[in-house]
Parts: C-alpha cells; structure tokens; sequence
C-alpha cells in the first residue's frame, strides 16, 4: 500500500510576521520557511505505518513556488521514499479547494490507500484542504486524528479524534483520507545519513497541464492587517483606585 | 566555551593524586595555558613545591605560562582586605581567595572540607572583616531620603531572593537592597557607603553560576535592575548605547527590529543584565563569531566606589586616543566601580541560520572538529558548543520536555555547531557538505540538522540546559556522592581540558613503558 502526503511550505513557526506595508499580505522576503508542523506529523505517521509494515511506499506531495522542493527534500530526509512537486508557477496565492483539486488528481494517478494531510497550515489557518479532497474523491475521512490504527487485512483505518468531551473513534475504510491533530505523535528529526540519502531521491516536477487542473480562484485577498496592539498594563496602589477604575474607565461597574 | 565553573566545582573535591598535579601543571605549561583554572583547585598549590623539585627549572615557565603568579595568588586577595574598598570587601575573587589563603596554612585535611563546601555557601568558613560597619537607622533614612521610598528595600521576601545565587550555591545575610533609577543615585549610594565604610555589593541579574552577585555577609546590595532604558541606536554604525540593567534578550529583541544583534547569547538571556555581563566579561555561545566583550564594548559609564563617576562612554570604535581604561572594568566583577552605562558595537543580523547537533565518540575528534569547522566552514561559523554524555544524561533526567536527539545510541561526546549567514540555500549546502565529509572522514558518528526553527531551539536548550539541570542535581545529591566514586569516573566528569589531559597521560605511560 501506498502512503501519500502532503506537505505545505510556510513562514516559519517561531518566527515574527510582519505584515507588508501596503497591506498585500505578510512579508515573505527573507523570511525563515519551514514545513507546517502538522504536515510534519504527517509525515511523521506515514513514516511509523510504513515502518511497522502495513505500507510499502510514503510519497509526500506540495504545491507551490520552485522553492516547495526544498520542504519536499526535508520530507525526504525524515524518511519519504519519493516526492512529486506541483509547479504553481506565477500563479501566487493557492487556495484550498485548488489544492484539493490537485491532490484529487494526483491520487487518481498514483492511486494511494491512505492519504494523510496536516489539519491546517500554519498561515492561512484554513483547515479545508483535507476535508474537501475526501469530498472530491468520495473517500471517508478521519479528520484531527490523535491515534491512527491500520489493519492491513481487513483494509480499515482506526482513527482516534479529539471532541468536545472525550475522544471518537472511527473506523475507516481504505483508501481513506486522514488529518492529523497536534498530539497524534512527535516528528523525527532529519539525521546526516538520512538527509545525504534524501539528495539522490527523486523530486518528480508536474505541471498543472499535465494534472489537467484549471484553477480558478473564486476568492480574494482584500486587505490584510496586522491584530490590534494590546496596551501595557498599569499597576494599581489599592483597591479603592481598582473599583474607581472599573467604574470610570472600564465602566464594567 | 566552555564554563569555568565545572572545573570549581569538580577539580576542588576530585581524588587528584600528587603526581597528577604535576603533570597536569606541567601539560597546562606545555601547551601555554592559563593555569587560572587550575589553580582554582587550591590543593593543587599545595604541591607546586613538588613541581619545583621534581622537573628543574618550571617555576620560572609555570610563572610566565600562567597569568596568575603561583607565589602571590594566595596572599595577595587577602591583603586586598586591609585596603579599605567597599567593593573589594564582596569580591568574589577575593572571597574564594580568602578561603585560598586560610586553606593552605592548613594540612590536607583541609581539602576534604571543601567538599562539603562546594555545594554550600562560602560564608561559613570565612570571618567578616570587622573594619566594617553595620546597616543602623540613620542609614536606611539616609537612602530613603536619597532613594524613593519603594526603592529601598527591606522585606524578608524581596531580599532573601536577592541574598542567594541562582544556583543556591551562596547565600548572604543581606539586610537592604537598593534600587537607584541613575548613575547620580548610584553615586550618592557609594559615596555614603565609603564614608560610613558600609561594604556593597553589585548585583545584575543574579544569574552567574560562581556566586559573585551575591552578599557573602551582610553587605548592601545595589541592584541596578531599575536602570533599564536605551539610551540610542545609530543605525547606521550599530552602536548601542544603554543603562546596565537593561536585559540581554529586551536588548536584542529591540535590537533586532533594526536587523541587529547583540554579539553575545547566553543561556540566562531572559534575566542577566548587560551591566553583569560586562563586570563578569561573559562570553556567551557566539564567542566563536563575535569576540570577547573586550572588543565590542566600546565605552562605559562607571561609579567607583567613592562615588566618583568615570564617563567613558564613547562610541568611536576606531578610537585610538590615550589609555583605554574601560578594559580595567570589563570582568572586574564589581571590584573597581559599578558600570552604569554601556555603548555596544553589534553585527548585522543575518538571515540564515543552521544549527547541526552532532555525537563525536572522543574527545579528540571534538578538537579536530572544531579546527575542520574553522576551516571548512569558515565565515558562516557562529557557534561551536560542545558536552558530554554525562551532561546529556543529566539535562535529559533533569529536565522536562528535553528529548534526545539520538534516542536509539549512546555517545560520549556531542557538539552543537551553528552557522549564520545570508543565504540560506548556499550556507546549508556549505554545512551538509562539511558534515558529510566530517562523517565519512569519522569525526562525527551521527548527526541531527534542524528542519526549523522549533527544532534549533530543542537543540539549544540541551546546552543551555546544562547549569539548571545541575542546579536541579544539587538540590537532590551532594556533589560528593558524584566524586566519591573511582578517580577514573571522576575524570570523566570533569572539564574538557581534563580529557585532553587524561589523553596526553596515557600517552606519556605509553611512553614510559617503551
């Protein structure tokens, strides 16, 4: 069985953004990117399937800019056997159901019994992608999963999720899409040797022709800004001037 | 690189026999080295008269390969007391020379008492000079006439924080904490201070690791947390000019919004205050890159300790007028004056940065590394940290949510090496390849590089880890049940030149029997 994955590359986890001047967007130049941490749990989960036997195969898959090649090549380095790099080209900003339209296709070539996506990146925070690409390809979906079962014989994936009191367990049959939640496990980190062997995998380029994907972006980018500042504190001698404040300042009184 | 402060702790109480002494003052001469840590260990001096009778002529070479003079290092801190010096009085140096002193006039016996002491405070075994005087009323109304109120401290819970090191290694009896806004409050304090002869000593941050921030008696402490403002950037040249108590990582936080950077990084960087970095001449992980202190800090503002204020707080970096007194008071730990004012010189921040974690499987592999590094990696370096699998183990079951970079081998030696540059593509590849060559060549048996920042900061906090882990040790174990054990796994545990030394050893046995 075949694993694929995807993987998003993002601005840096740790690092601060700062939004561009004109209010286009956030400022991408010279900035730190990374992987998504919960792509990187995806990889993280394909890898530990593979390796406990019930998959043969774990390709990770991104969409973007050429620069995408760099975040496939740390997928590769973590363990991936292989990776295939969709060229967005000048195209810029791509949306989450374009992104699903993609993976559907690709899915339909390289035929996957599993495919594992990060709940959310980092930057956008949309949390679609998954869900529309189990829709797209009419295959059940698990999503926010913190524990993943497979059972090869019977070809069904246990998924463990998160709710609002407790956990849900379900049970999925293959071929299956799955998005992992932030505790589902810790991801490995790159080792030497494995980061030489990941240069002589292959990063198999596609153009969006080739996929046959028209992607029409029905959304807009208005305006982007950076949160309100929250103003410093003051700190109060007494509790007679704290309940002056509450009734004259804050008027919660 | 590498904290002097293991080599105290460690060397002091270590079964070091009479022989091992000697040669390890005979390889310190050998190879030029400053023998300050080594005669830290005070029994040592106890057998440098061996030294002198069994290899001729090395007094006078010791003298000129050590930076401190074997003779008069232990009389002279005390001699620093007779001097009136409301500074000197809490000196570090001087305490720990103090103790020196009084040490060497006794027998052997006397070195099994430092190790009950070397996890303990300095203050029982010392007398307090008693040309001293005591805090009465009539001062504190004094500071509180010079200070604002809320300035001048007395509460048991304020100052026992203020009375103990980080590491709870030392603790003082103070009576009064001080906390002037400026250098004028500064200057009034010290100037009463002298003429009332009341002892003072200056604290920071209360970060450091050998107790030199803390009062040994009951000295005044004078904290300069308050004096926190930056004072300017120039953007243009990256000189910072700004208030000793202002904290390291505020300052290159502010710093790094003009894409600048402070030109040294240390573990305490949320609570040590630039003033004690200066006193205490820290170095920092970006040694390697960026220098000592005595070359970035181009100006001071000092009060010594009659109160007078010393400006030297130039900003010229190319300065190369008259004497350059700023020197005396870099590392001077608070014994000539208390720095108030700092003018910096910072590096451009770059973009890229890597961070590779790395397991050597000895020592001597590490010291090749280091020079390959110097070499093959060469503008781009920007830090070389190393440790052992001892302080591995210890961070690891010391502290939480520290994870093992290799969780399925052991290794005796790790080394942290950071490169920062400005092309991100360009300077990985330039360190993928130096690694692989290192790897293929032996000296690194297995390597972890960081995929992104969150992963660099879970390699730093394995180094910069270390001291709290002991701090942690201490309170559980006594450093006397880490070296009651064999001298050979005594060795192990001690600094890193130690294992130079051990290697060297064995090769002069080896020499010995052909």
């Amino acid at each position: 069985m075949k694993i694929m994955v995807a993987v998003k590359r993002v601005i840096d986890y740790a690092v601060k953004i700062r939004v561009k001047s004109d209010k286009s967007g956030v400022e991408m130049s010279n900035v730190k990117m990374s992987m998504n941490p919960f792509c990187e749990i995806a990889v993280e989960e394909a890898l530990r399937i593979r390796e406990a036997g019930a998959a043969s195969e774990v390709v990770a898959v991104s969409v973007g800019p050429a620069q995408c090649a760099d975040t496939l090549r740390t997928a590769l380095a973590m363990g991936a056997d292989r990776a295939i790099h969709v060229d967005s080209g000048s195209l810029g900003l791509v949306l989450p159901l374009s992104v699903a339209k993609i993976l559907k296709a690709l899915a339909e070539i390289e035929r996957p019994g599993l495919m594992i996506l990060g709940k959310q990146a980092i930057d956008d925070d949309c949390n679609q992608t998954g869900q529309m690409v189990a829709g797209l390809l009419n295959w059940p979906q698990g999503t926010f999963a913190s524990k993943v079962l497979l059972d090869k014989e019977k070809q069904v994936a246990t998924v463990e999720r998160e709710v609002d009191g407790g956990l849900e367990t379900l049970s999925l049959d293959l071929p299956a899409v799955i998005t992992t939640d932030l505790r589902l496990n810790q991801p490995r980190y790159a080792t030497l040797p494995n980061i030489m062997k990941a240069k002589s995998k292959v990063i198999k380029k596609v153009t969006l022709e080739e996929l046959n994907v028209e992607i029409k972006s029905d959304l807009e980018v208005v305006q982007v800004t950076e949160p309100p500042k929250r103003k410093a504190g003051v700190i109060i001698s007494s509790v007679d001037e704290l309940i002056d404040k509450l009734k004259n300042e804050a008027r919660v009184l | 690189m590498f904290s002097r402060f293991h080599i105290l702790n460690f060397l002091l109480p270590s079964a070091i026999n009479k022989k091992l002494c000697v040669r390890l003052l005979l390889w310190a001469m050998r190879r030029g080295k400053s023998l300050k840590c080594l005669l830290a260990g005070c029994h040592l001096y106890q057998h440098s008269a061996c030294i002198y009778q069994e290899i001729p002529n090395s007094a006078s070479a010791i003298f000129q390969a050590s930076r401190i003079s074997l003779i008069h290092y232990p009389e002279s801190p005390l001699k620093s007391y007779d001097k009136f010096n409301p500074l000197r009085h809490v000196c570090p140096r001087a305490s720990r020379g103090g103790v020196l002193h009084r040490l060497n006039k006794e027998s052997l016996i006397a070195t099994s008492r430092i190790h009950q002491r070397s996890f303990g405070s300095t203050t029982k075994n010392i007398q307090r000079n008693p040309s001293f005087s005591m805090i009465n009323s009539d001062d504190i109304s004094y500071f509180r006439d010079i200070l604002d109120d809320n300035t001048v401290i007395q509460d048991e819970d304020r100052l026992s924080s203020a009375n103990i090191d980080w590491m709870r290694k030392y603790e003082g009896s103070s009576k009064l904490l001080l906390l002037p806004k400026d250098t004028d409050e500064v200057s009034k304090i010290l100037r009463y201070c002298n003429s009332r002869r009341l002892a003072v000593v200056p604290q920071g941050g209360n970060t450091g690791l050998v107790g030199g921030s803390v009062p040994v008696y009951d000295e005044v402490i004078v904290n300069v947390g308050l004096m926190n403002k930056i004072i300017s950037l120039d953007k243009v040249s990256g000189i910072l000019k700004c208030e000793a108590g202002c904290i390291l990582e505020n300052l290159d936080s502010f710093l790094a919004n003009e894409c600048y950077l402070m030109p040294i990084d240390l573990g305490a960087k949320g609570s040590c205050q630039i003033g004690g970095n200066v006193s205490t001449n820290a170095g920092g992980l970006h040694f390697v890159r960026y220098g000592s202190l005595h070359g970035n800090v181009l100006g001071l503002e000092v009060v010594l300790a009659d109160g007078t204020v010393l400006d030297m707080l130039g900003s010229l970096r190319k300065d190369n007028t008259g004497y350059d007194l700023k020197h005396l008071f870099i590392g001077s730990e608070g014994t000539l004056g208390i720095i108030t004012k700092v003018s910096i010189l910072t590096p451009a921040r770059l973009s890229s940065t890597n961070l590779a974690f790395l397991a050597c499987e000895d020592y001597s592999s590490c010291q090749e590394l280091l020079l390959k590094a110097k070499r093959g990696l060469g503008e781009v370096l920007s830090a070389f940290e190393f440790l052992d699998t001892n302080s591995m183990d210890l961070v690891l079951d010391k502290l939480e949510g520290v994870r093992n970079p290799f969780p399925s081998s052991l290794h005796k030696f790790y080394v942290l090496i950071e490169t920062t540059g400005t092309d991100d593509s360009y300077d990985r590849a330039k360190l993928e390849t130096f690694l692989v060559n290192s790897m293929e060549g032996g000296l690194i048996s297995d390597g972890v590089i960081a995929q992104d920042i969150n992963q660099a900061s879970s390699f730093w906090r394995i180094r910069e880890g270390i001291p709290e882990a002991l701090m942690k040790l201490s309170r559980s174990t006594s450093m006397k049940d880490l070296v009651g054990r064999s001298s050979a796994k005594v060795f192990s545990q001690i600094e890193p030149f130690v294992y130079e030394c051990d290697s060297i050893l064995l090769c002069l046995q080896a020499q010995s029997m052909a």
